[in-house]
């Protein structure tokens, strides 16, 4: 499998707490033993986990220090803001009623030829799914 | 200078080093001895090995932050923020 991280999965890695810790942690495992082929994350998504993180835990210097974490030791192809990309995702905005952050989500997915995994924890997005255009939409609460 | 250490001298942008004094004045320092710690800590994190695991990447998130993070909202609520100043709900 192939996938496109969203920052309401890398958020419930980093966060013990987090309802979706558990299968968050098995996923970056995986990826880490290389069970699953390839994981990648825009840098527009390793800027929204900073500020969730920040926001959660009234943090900066946590949510830095999982940013670099997150860019650095989990083996995860980190895409920068290419003109391709660029592109893509300023289409995939106009089109689908989710976030910014959502859309570079799916145009990283779409780039990579992978899936974009979220989290239920972006209510709106679960309740768009069927309307989202760009790439298929996997959540990890559904992952066996 | 004694057999045991070197002269390294590098060139840093004026901003750097007004940052760079600033930390040194506020530990009751020096701009050099700033330098030679921040070296240390990068040299320190590049030959850490590499995390076998995610609870291995979590541990060492933890040792860097210097703590656990407590979380005080739910991750819901703080994506939920995010769209309404978006305008999107």
């Amino acid at each position: 499998m192939r996938f496109a991280l969203d920052s309401s999965v890398l958020v419930g890695y980093f966060i013990d707490s987090d309802k979706v810790h558990a299968p968050a942690v098995r996923l970056i495992d995986n990826i880490l033993d290389g069970t699953v082929s390839y994981a990648c994350v825009s840098k527009i998504t390793v800027a929204e986990t900073g500020y969730v993180l920040e926001r959660k835990t009234n943090d900066e210097n946590f949510a830095y220090t999982c940013m670099h974490a997150l860019t650095n030791d989990l083996r995860l192809d980190v895409l920068d803001l290419t003109w391709e990309l660029t592109i893509i995702l300023s289409h995939l905005k106009a089109i689908n009623p989710v976030s910014f952050c959502d859309n570079a989500t799916i145009t990283a997915a779409k780039l990579t030829n992978s899936n974009a995994l979220f989290t239920k924890e972006k209510e709106i997005l679960a309740r768009e799914k069927g309307k989202l255009q760009g790439a298929s939409i996997l959540f990890l609460e559904e992952l066996v | 200078m004694d057999d045991k250490t070197t002269i390294s001298s590098i060139r840093i942008g004026k901003g750097l080093a007004e940052k760079l004094d600033s930390i040194a004045k506020r530990d009751g320092t020096s701009r050099v001895e700033i330098i030679r710690r921040a070296l240390e800590a990068f040299i320190a994190q590049q030959l850490e090995p590499p995390a076998k695991s995610a609870q291995q990447v979590l541990d060492l998130v933890y040792k860097r932050a210097g703590r656990k993070p407590v979380s005080s909202r739910e991750t819901s609520d703080v994506f939920n923020e995010g769209y309404r100043e978006e305008g999107i709900s």
